[in-house]
């Protein structure tokens, strides 16, 4: 037989790794590494686009103008119409989007997507990612030809993408003479979107090259089992002792207070608020910026929270379980509370019928000083358009303006119900109720709302007290939800060592809560932390503030 | 014989049911929980081990819509040609290899192990794919994975295992080299190809990556399908962003499981008495 040996094989590998290497030390020690192009500092701000809110339907319970969101206890009985004209010309355009749902069915099959088509005038070839393929789709659609880009991509916020900016910059259209100022006025719904979210979306290189998801102000939230807190005792006002004493009490046998679900740190988002601990980042009124590890209250929260594990009050698998894991315990009692998007109200309230009753925690005061919530990124991501002819971003605008048609309107009630008597029909109260093929042609396999979408109100079919519920916690948590001033700005160290550096730090705050490290382990990974990019990052965030206030 | 101690047979049997409840009640777990109803799911932590009202609904959930019967053509299609290609493709090569004074024989195997030890990455793989213009079409998810060099590697063994002898007798006969392949040395080797065969089905029925990658989403096979069953917003635990976490209801996942994991499991049991003696033959026949 032919005879191969180890040391020829290892030979030739040597020798080609060492060829396939050169293009990429090249690479890397090319000039253009792109942070100075995406970086706000030292260029001309383009104007934000000019808020203009649309006449949308008279919420039951008013917005505020700290944040609170529109209210609507019941569907609104008239629909008004927010696009004057069909946006398309009866091409095709192909969009790209993450995913939370299934696949959509064929659109050859599909009822919702042909009717979507029509109302927008054109074709569509879209493109559905799963979310946790979303990062290697990307991949391989950044590496690709410019010329095969989707013509509308939806750049979700959950990841932080290798040269994001880089690549928008390069290959995405430039919309700011199309959005900024009061040139986006041609775009009404678009126009309807607040600064809030144009800002947490953020410019690259000082322009506007994307359309962002708005969402609301309450980030990660606490949802408990009203019963159960109630019952050991919770009190409006509390403090940390008494949120310690009731977790002691509501916890016995099989049954605990706390639950948490991998990789939330045992719920930390929630008692870092509490604390007052910077939210990710803090800025001074001279513009510099903390990282929140490298406050005390950050710290203490920490504490706090390995001492409600040393009580017992966690679940003992609080470093383990999944979310659905997490929220089956949720709803059949044996955790007391969990830790989760504001959003999973959605479907949290409805799932917990005869089971539980669900409250929304308010934040425990610390020492006398009142506790905040976490503050959301205001952008769930966002929509940028290929490089195209002027007509053509027109009228892929058109489409997207279409697409952000806010509550209340006709436009609205197709993209997230379908068409009447075949995709819903509806309740006693007027509400849109699903119908059999409504539950799987819908805007959750076919996602629409990744592309462009209408500011979110709050609205829970059949379910009124929800919404007030809702509404009246927020009333209370809005004025003291603690944002990140970081969001909306570049930085090249955060892009290529943020989750490298942000792991660091969790795995020993998951360690120091769980009792595996003592407490003083925090103050060597913060140094670490520090040195291996963590203040530069507070540079770079500093020099983007100076810039965008 | 000496007949074995009351005692000791007792050992054994309870030992033997405790290995068959380990390996059975996690199925019947999943099967059980998968005809549960989500509220008897909830009650029970997450799992159910004999359902009190069985119902399908989880079935009709996933199979209403003709998204997954549609898959599961797909994945079908793409089991029975991928392995019937991966399968000549393979023996060819491996036969080429396998004999001696092939010209250029030993930098081709070079060059294949190569491939072994380096694999492409993702990224490669797909520029290679868009260059040979297979974007959204199902030869993506064959043509690139056709020969497995691991398998390339355990066919080349037994071939050289099979006596010099025969091959001498049947070039004596006049038979060339396919006719020697085909009538002497495939007969022989049944046990192998039956294993190598098993490898590259279970490999293409479980393929789902590179699906969400070169195709779109009405293309997909089952598994990529099903996946996304099972994952729906399970891992959105950046809840910073607002959003909440959704999830599929577990009894769909456990549907899920049932539906990716019975049809190969069907196929197992007319394979198995291959398995073992195929593999280990090949592996270490000089």
């Amino acid at each position: 037989m032919s005879h191969v040996s180890r040391r020829t094989v290892l030979r030739s590998a040597a020798m080609a790794g060492a060829a396939l290497s050169v293009p990429g030390l090249l690479t890397a020690c090319s000039t253009d590494s792109g942070g100075e192009g995406v970086s706000n500092t030292g260029k001309e701000l383009a104007p934000w686009p000019t808020y203009k809110p649309a006449a949308a339907a008279k919420p039951d319970l008013a917005a505020t103008a700290e944040g609170v969101q529109p209210g609507y206890t019941a569907y609104p009985a008239s629909l008004t119409s927010s696009v004057a004209r069909t946006p398309g010309d009866g091409s095709t355009i192909k969009v790209m989007s993450v995913s939370f749902g299934t696949p959509p069915k064929a659109e050859s099959q599909n009822q919702y997507w042909k009717a979507v088509e029509k109302a927008l005038g054109v074709r569509i070839e879209y493109t559905v990612v799963p979310q946790t393929d979303y990062q290697k789709k990307m991949a391989t659609v950044m590496a690709g030809d410019p010329d095969s880009l989707p013509d509308i991509i939806n750049m979700f916020a959950g990841y932080t993408l290798p040269r994001e900016a880089q690549f928008v910059q390069k290959l995405g259209e430039d919309l700011t003479v199309h959005l900024s100022g009061d040139a986006i006025a041609d775009y009404p719904n678009l126009a309807n979107l607040p600064t809030h979210a144009w800002h947490d979306m953020g410019r690259i290189g000082g322009r506007i090259y994307g359309i962002p998801l708005e969402r609301p102000v309450p980030g990660s939230t606490l949802y408990l089992n009203r019963t159960m807190f109630d019952g050991a005792g919770m009190k409006e006002g509390w403090t940390s002792e008494d949120f310690a004493a009731v977790a002691k009490k509501a916890t016995s046998g099989k049954r605990y207070a706390l639950g948490a679900a991998t990789g939330s740190m045992f719920g930390n988002a929630v008692h870092n608020a509490a604390h007052n601990a910077p939210n990710g980042w803090s800025v001074d009124s001279r513009g510099t910026f903390r990282a929140a590890c490298t406050d005390d209250r950050w710290k203490a929260a920490v504490a706090f929270q390995a001492q409600l594990r040393k009580n017992g009050s966690y679940h003992p698998d609080a470093t383990s379980l999944s979310t659905p894991d997490l929220q089956t315990l949720f709803l059949n009692g044996t955790v007391g509370s969990l830790q989760n998007g504001f959003g999973a109200y959605t479907t949290l309230f409805s799932d917990a019928e005869g089971l539980i009753t669900p409250a929304l925690a308010l934040p425990y005061s610390v020492d006398g000083t009142p506790g905040g919530v976490v503050g959301a990124r205001r952008s769930f991501g966002y929509t940028i358009l290929k490089k195209a002819k002027k007509e053509r971003v027109q009228l892929l605008l058109r489409v997207l303006d279409y697409l952000a048609a806010p509550f209340g309107t006709k436009e609205y009630e197709l993209l997230h119900y379908g068409v009447e008597g075949v995709h819903f029909t509806r309740g006693k109260d007027g509400s849109p109720q699903a119908t059999k093929l409504g539950e799987v042609e819908n805007i959750t396999n076919l996602p629409f709302r990744y592309l462009a979408e209408g500011p979110q109100v709050l609205f829970v079919p059949g379910m009124p007290d929800v919404v007030r519920s809702l509404h009246a916690w927020q009333r209370k948590v809005v004025p003291v939800a603690i944002r990140n001033p970081a969001f909306g700005l570049q930085s090249p160290t955060n892009t290529a060592q943020g989750a490298t550096l942000d792991a660091l730090l969790n795995d020993t705050v998951t360690a120091v809560v769980a009792g595996r490290s003592p407490l003083s382990e925090l103050d060597s990974v913060v140094k670490n932390w520090r040195s291996r990019g963590g203040d530069k990052m507070a540079e770079e965030y500093a020099a983007e503030y100076a810039q965008n206030v | 014989m000496e007949k074995p101690k009351p005692l000791t047979q007792a050992a054994k049997v309870l030992a033997l049911l405790t290995v068959v409840l380990l390996v059975c009640v996690p199925f019947l777990v999943i099967v059980s929980t998968s005809l549960a109803s989500q509220r008897e799911v909830v009650a029970g932590g997450g799992w159910v081990l004999w359902p009190t009202e069985p119902t399908l609904q989880a079935y009709r959930d996933i199979l209403d819509g003709g998204i997954v019967t549609h898959a599961l053509g797909v994945s079908a299609g793409v089991t029975l040609v991928g392995t019937l290609l991966s399968l000549a493709c393979t023996v060819t090569l491996a036969y080429a290899l396998a004999r001696p004074g092939v010209f250029g024989g030993r930098p081709a195997l070079l060059l294949i192990l190569f491939t072994f030890l380096f694999p492409p990455g993702m990224i490669p793989n797909f520029l290679l794919v868009k260059e040979l213009g297979l974007l959204d079409s199902y030869a993506s998810l064959i043509l690139p994975v056709l020969i497995n060099v691991f398998n390339l590697v355990v066919l080349r063994g037994f071939f050289q295992g099979i006596p010099e002898e025969l091959y001498e007798a049947a070039r004596l006969d006049g038979a060339g080299d396919l006719r020697v392949l085909w009538t002497v040395v495939l007969p022989l080797s049944k046990a192998a190809l039956a294993v190598v065969g098993l490898f590259y089905a279970v490999a293409y029925w479980n393929s789902w990556f590179y699906a969400s990658l070169y195709l779109e989403s009405d293309h997909w096979p089952l598994q990529q399908v099903l996946r996304t069953y099972v994952i729906s917003g399970v891992s959105m635990t950046d809840t910073t962003l607002g959003d909440g976490a959704v999830n599929a209801p577990q009894t769909i996942q456990m549907a899920v499981l049932v539906i990716a994991t019975v049809p190969i499991l069907l196929v197992y049991p007319f394979l198995q008495k291959y398995f073992t003696k195929g593999v280990l033959t090949g592996a270490i026949k000089s």
